[in-house]
């Protein structure tokens, strides 16, 4: 498509949702009443009516100021607020009224003054009402667009696209693919922007009064009541119509939804909507174009800041309207939600840079900037010598920025002329919790690998800023940042990227397939190494020996003697110890499976854990039964130790497996019947004693704690348990490959192996002599 | 001894181990047959038997009806046909208002697009599955007059013209060779071009379902469904009903029939199925590709002034307008019209409607339907307060002469109705239930295209006090 045809595209598709653009309709009900300038005067321009003069006629002004919260953009509210209005500069009627104003030309204006009842829109904010600051706010008709008003949106008080390009979410009720956006994969996208929006459910379905009577629910108080599930209290209408509570509520997901019925297919439920904020999966992926930084020290031609996108690809000049928008991927930070857990939640961090005054810390206002970049709506010529790298007269993305020191000052140099008091440049680091723009529950993340694996979206970098502007880092406002765990790192172009630490710590979250405890992880892979070399070692210098003695060291026929079977291991003794050898393999592999879960060499994490859980359920009965046999019987005793001259067996053992071993000395004595020798007795002592009982006790408290997030947070949650648990298994790891390598040192290579198979051991007649 | 006892038990443990892996593998098995069984397409296509009728049909054939003697005389059944509403243009008996019980259909009923086939037999019976229905002599009871090829034949050069006999030039060896069960375009052949052209009448049919895209149309498209899939046929009555030339709604087909329990993704959805027909959702708009006929002004027809464009003006039929891409119209409907017969009167101040549906909030078993309304302004008697029809085709009829009162003079031999001498034109409308074109349940409409403020439903008309997601639905 060409250039012109494509503005001509844009323009056109632009015209047509401004027309179509219905907010407030005639409101029925609301008295007649004159709109008043700040002079107390009967008002002839929509731009001189007051608010404060012309609602407090009847609207308590005061109680409403006094209950406002700032909106979200607090710092210029509170820096160039002029006269009334809370809610980041808005007024009464920038809220309530049709388009954000009132329009009192002569004909809607009755004899006596007051709007005639056509010109009286005004009610509950709509949509298009919040549209105005926050964000795309769509409506159901007409063609989705961005408005060429969200690029250098910043530049107006108050006005801050919040939504959208914090959020990247575009609250509208229409179809992705019906939008006039380029979106990756978009005609795959049947799905409404917002899901809420889609259904009905308006900004003021959640953002209301909190003294609304027509609320039921009374949110901040639902916590507190001990015997009553609502608090039936209410001011009447007219009560609440003169005195309307304007710190607006923001009620969570979960005061509507009921999300525990609504996740029958989620393994470990409970523990995953205790840790997750809802928005974590609900929304996965923000197709609307969001920033990572806003850069009021520059100015674009419109006068307005540089806005820089992380999900946006484009060339220069190219409209956001045809840029191709690929989905966002929020950064998942641990955040305590408004109803004071802690879950982990999607957010989305961007830096705010703009020009303050040395001395005043007062923000240099936008014109003052615009004048000291441009003349005569181009950029001045000093300007665009020094920003101007492949001298094509324009100045691109790349080249509008304070990146170097030059740039940094001669713009300084320039705002000082213009009698700004030293200025210097001042970097925010916002971060915005992703709450709207919820996809449908079709698209929401179901791919456990997004979470448990390495390299997911837990532990991906997440670039902060793309550079600095003026080389200065942008710190989180007063009232702290986001709790970052992990490296802040700089980038190749100058910017600054977030690594997080995948390492769990106290109060974190352990994430199983996705954290690595450190030393439990090394120590136990070491040991494991260490285990698998030796054994490795030790068998080559055996056969290399053997080989080299050209015969195989004390096997029956080699000595000639008579052979004759000695029941060693009853049947019970061997059902058991095969059971827990194939169970244990099995908890061995699949933990390993969801210890590197999202390499999907074994299946989706569920059934793997679900394989684990049963392999572990078989272990631990198999484990009590023999336990109980071995009390029962006298079984118990081969396990236990011979006190008299146990070091000196113990000795010989070692001795043997040390050297006799290569040269083809004689096993040390042993009875027939002795199922281990004192090696194996020390082994295992500490392998039913110590190991077994560990890894039972943690990989259980991991399953109750995945089960019951009241115990987790007793135990603060899995980051002792999980990496316990890990290292246990490493140790078992080590233990079965030690333990299949010692089945081979009897008297001949299969001679464990066969007393364990049949029970019976072959032995030389003449040892059965006295 | 032990050994013996060993061996025994080996021997167990081998059947022990192989009767576990056989369980295993069952198990495995069955579950996996039913997960197949589940996720198996909702429409299996059906395989179609298909004879290859080249092979016994050698003879050339001099007439049409020479090809229907040599279909009879091997499907002697078929000559059923003649008792089909596709042969008689009647349907059966039915009682109208305080009229008696009487035959309707295209033979005898004034619609608002043509007016009235009678008289304009040599035209009109282009779209008769019969050969040479010219005036009121035609022979119903010959069975050679049933014309087989315009529903079977597939070589898609078989074309129909003046009183349905084949077109000039039409090889009708090759015809008769091609023939098998109706496709799609045998259909729309004349179904997509009834009223004179493309899309004319239906408004949810036109030739765009030969090759559907999705949108255009899920079962066509996507389920590869053929018109026969739906409107099936026993002893060649073809199930269907079309509300232009029926009254009731037997032998209708529903999406129940397929889709028993429809399961939507949310409670609130299903809430609506006892007020909402699913075409309402499923179809939110009809004529998609191809402009269907809204508005016929037969009243500006005869000014050879203007110029000629089929989708605005002809001199023969008058002014038009055409919609494309339509939102319907919405109106309860207990799937009964009611109808305007030849003769009754109308008062030509109001709108006159030709099959306006029954029902309304406060009846149980209607719904709200999406209707394309075909509105027009067509001549009455002035004195008599009844619709006209006249003479339109042949070489007397107003196409030729372009007098309307001549028209109406011959035109009331053949209806029966006297004419008095005067005319006007009156509104009438016309309610044409949308039904195909169903769309992928990914583009059906939402919350937002009916409740808030969208204008798809006029709540107030429909009987609601207003939006009932807010007021409430009916009880």
């Amino acid at each position: 498509m060409n250039a012109p045809l494509r503005a001509l595209l844009v323009a056109a598709a632009v015209a047509l949702p401004v027309s179509a653009a219905a907010q407030q309709s005639v409101n029925p009900i609301h008295p007649a009443f004159t709109p008043f300038d700040a002079h107390g005067n009967a008002a002839t321009r929509a731009e001189d009516i007051s608010a404060t003069m012309t609602c407090s006629v009847c609207h308590d002004a005061r109680y409403i100021d006094a209950h406002t919260m700032l909106g979200a953009g607090s710092h210029e509210a509170r820096g160039g607020r002029e006269g009334h209005g809370g809610h980041g500069g808005a007024t009464c009627i920038q809220c309530h009224a049709d388009q954000g104003r009132l329009d009192v030309s002569p004909r809607h204006l009755d004899k006596a003054g007051q709007l005639v009842r056509e010109a009286i829109k005004i009610g509950t904010p709509r949509p298009a009402n919040c549209a105005s600051c926050h964000g795309l706010i769509g409506e159901a008709q007409g063609v989705l667009v961005l408005p060429p008003e969200l690029e250098g949106a910043s530049s107006t008080a108050g006005r801050t696209w919040s939504l959208t390009l914090g959020e990247g979410a575009i609250v509208s009720p229409q179809r992705m693919s019906d939008s006039f956006l380029d979106l990756q994969g978009k005609s795959a996208l049947a799905i409404p922007w917002d899901v809420h929006a889609a259904k009905l459910v308006e900004c003021t379905s959640c953002h209301y009064a909190r003294n609304n009577p027509a609320r039921a629910r009374v949110d901040d108080k639902q916590q507190e009541l001990r015997y009553v599930t609502a608090d039936p209290r209410r001011q009447s209408t007219a009560e609440f119509l003169v005195r309307p509570d304007h710190q607006l509520a923001e009620p969570g997901c979960r005061s509507c939804h009921d999300a525990l019925s609504a996740h029958d297919f989620l393994p470990y439920r409970e523990r995953h909507l205790e840790v997750l904020a809802c928005q974590t999966c609900h929304i996965p992926a923000p197709m609307g174009p969001v920033a990572d930084l806003i850069d009021a020290t520059v100015s674009t031609l419109s006068g307005g800041a540089a806005v820089h996108y992380r999900n946006v690809e484009r060339r220069n000049g190219e409209p956001l309207n045809a840029a191709l928008i690929r989905p966002f991927q929020p950064l998942l930070i641990e955040r305590v939600e408004p109803d004071g857990v802690r879950r982990l939640t999607p957010v989305n961090l961007v830096s705010r840079y703009r020009w303050i005054s040395g001395s005043t810390r007062e923000a240099v206002p936008a014109p003052l900037v615009a004048a000291a970049f441009l003349e005569q709506g181009r950029y001045a010529p000093a300007v665009l010598e020094g920003f101007d790298g492949n001298h094509d007269g324009l100045l691109d993305d790349a080249e509008l920025r304070l990146d170097t020191p030059a740039k940094t000052a001669l713009i300084t140099a320039r705002l000082a002329a213009a009698g700004v008091a030293a200025p210097t440049i001042e970097g925010t680091l916002e971060t915005h919790p992703l709450a709207h723009g919820v996809a449908p529950r079709s698209h929401a993340l179901r791919d456990c690998d997004g979470c448990h694996a390495a390299g997911s979206r837990l532990s991906a970098a997440f670039p902060v800023v793309p550079f600095l502007p003026g080389g200065v880092a942008p710190l989180p406002p007063d009232g702290g940042g986001p709790p970052l765990a992990g490296k802040i790192l700089g980038t190749p172009g100058g910017g600054l990227t977030f690594l997080r630490e995948t390492a769990p710590a106290a109060g974190r979250m352990y994430v199983l397939g996705a954290t690595r405890h450190a030393w439990s992880n090394r120590l136990g892979f070491l040991i494991f190494l260490a285990v698998a070399l030796g054994v490795t070692g030790h068998g080559s210098v055996r056969y290399l020996m053997t080989k080299r003695a050209g015969h195989v060291p004390h096997a029956p026929h080699a000595t000639g003697g008579a052979t004759e079977k000695v029941r060693v291991f009853g049947r019970y003794e061997r059902l058991w110890h095969w059971t827990m050898a194939g169970s244990g393999l099995v908890l061995i592999v699949t933990g390993l499976g969801i210890h590197n879960a999202g390499s999907g060499w074994m299946g989706t994490l569920p059934k793997v854990v679900l394989v684990h859980n049963a392999a572990a359920v078989v272990l631990t009965v198999n484990a009590f039964l023999s336990l109980f046999y071995h009390l029962a019987t006298v079984a118990i005793r081969s396990f236990i130790p011979e006190p008299v001259g146990f070091m000196k067996r113990v000795l010989e053992h070692v001795s043997y497996q040390s050297r006799g071993i290569f040269v083809g000395a004689p096993h040390p004595p042993q009875a027939a019947t002795e199922k281990l020798n004192p090696l194996q007795q020390v082994t295992y002592l500490a392998l039913l004693n110590v190991l077994f009982p560990v890894q039972i006790v943690s990989g259980t408290l991991i399953w109750v704690i995945g089960r019951w997030p009241s115990f987790a947070a007793a135990l603060g949650g899995l980051s002792i348990v999980a990496p316990v648990h890990n290292f246990g298994a490493w140790l078992f790891l080590s233990f079965f490959v030690l333990h299949a390598y010692l089945v081979t040192t009897g008297r001949t290579v299969g001679d464990h192996l066969q007393s364990m198979v049949t029970g019976y051991r072959t032995v030389e007649s003449e040892e059965q002599l006295p | 001894m032990s050994q013996s006892l060993a061996k025994h038990a080996k021997t167990r443990w081998t059947l022990g181990i192989l009767t576990g892996v056989l369980l295993l593998a069952g198990g495995t098995a069955a579950l996996r047959a039913r997960t197949k069984a589940h996720a198996r397409a909702p429409f299996e296509k059906r395989i179609r038997a298909h004879f290859d009728h080249a092979a016994v049909i050698t003879e050339k054939f001099e007439s049409p009806q020479a090809v229907t003697r040599n279909c009879l005389s091997c499907h002697p059944k078929s000559a059923e046909v003649m008792h089909t509403s596709h042969f008689t243009w009647l349907g059966e008996e039915v009682r109208i208002g305080n009229h008696a019980p009487t035959r309707i259909g295209k033979k005898n009923l004034i619609n608002n697009f043509c007016i009235a086939t009678a008289g304009n037999e040599v035209s009109c019976m282009k779209c008769h599955a019969g050969y040479g229905w010219a005036d009121q002599k035609f022979d119903f009871g010959n069975a050679e007059n049933v014309d087989c090829l315009v529903c079977h034949e597939h070589a898609g050069t078989y074309v129909k013209g003046q009183a349905g006999m084949p077109a000039k030039g039409v090889d009708l060896t090759a015809a008769a060779r091609s023939v098998g069960t109706p496709s799609r375009d045998n259909c729309l052949g004349c179904h997509a071009y009834g009223g004179g052209g493309q899309a004319v009448k239906h408004g949810d049919l036109d030739s765009s379902l030969n090759h559907p895209t999705d949108e255009d149309d899920v079962h066509m498209s996507r389920l590869g469904f053929l018109c026969v899939d739906c409107h099936t046929t026993e002893d060649h009555k073809i199930r269907g009903r079309a509300f232009s030339v029926s009254v009731g709604g037997s032998h209708g087909i529903a999406c129940s029939d397929c889709h028993a329990t429809p399961k939507h993704q949310d409670a609130r959805i299903d809430t609506h199925l006892a007020t909402l027909a699913c075409q309402s959702c499923h179809i939110p708009s009809f004529a998609k590709k191809l402009p269907t006929k809204a508005y016929w002004d037969w009243s500006k027809a005869g000014d050879s002034s203007r110029k000629d464009d089929p989708h605005h003006y002809l001199k023969i039929k008058g002014e038009f307008q055409y919609e494309q891409d339509t939102v319907p119209e919405y109106r309860w409907f207990d799937e009964t019209v009611d109808r305007y017969l030849a003769g009754d009167r109308i008062d030509p101040t109001k709108v006159t409607s030709i099959n306006p549906p029954r029902g309304g909030i406060g009846d149980k078993k209607s719904r709200i339907w999406p209707f394309k309304v075909h509105r027009a302004r067509q001549p009455y008697d002035a004195e008599n307060l009844y619709l006209l029809a006249p003479l339109t085709g042949g070489k007397d009829g107003y196409w030729t002469r372009f007098d309307w009162d001549d028209a109406f003079r011959k035109g009331a031999a053949f209806s029966g109705l006297a004419y008095s001498g005067k005319y006007a034109f009156a509104e009438t409308e016309m309610y044409w239930p949308i039904t195909h074109m169903v769309t992928p349940k990914e583009k059906a409409l939402g919350c937002t295209e009916c409740h808030g403020d969208s204008r798809r439903m006029d709540w107030q008309a429909l009987g609601y006090a207003g939006d009932p997601m807010k007021t409430g639905g009916r009880r």
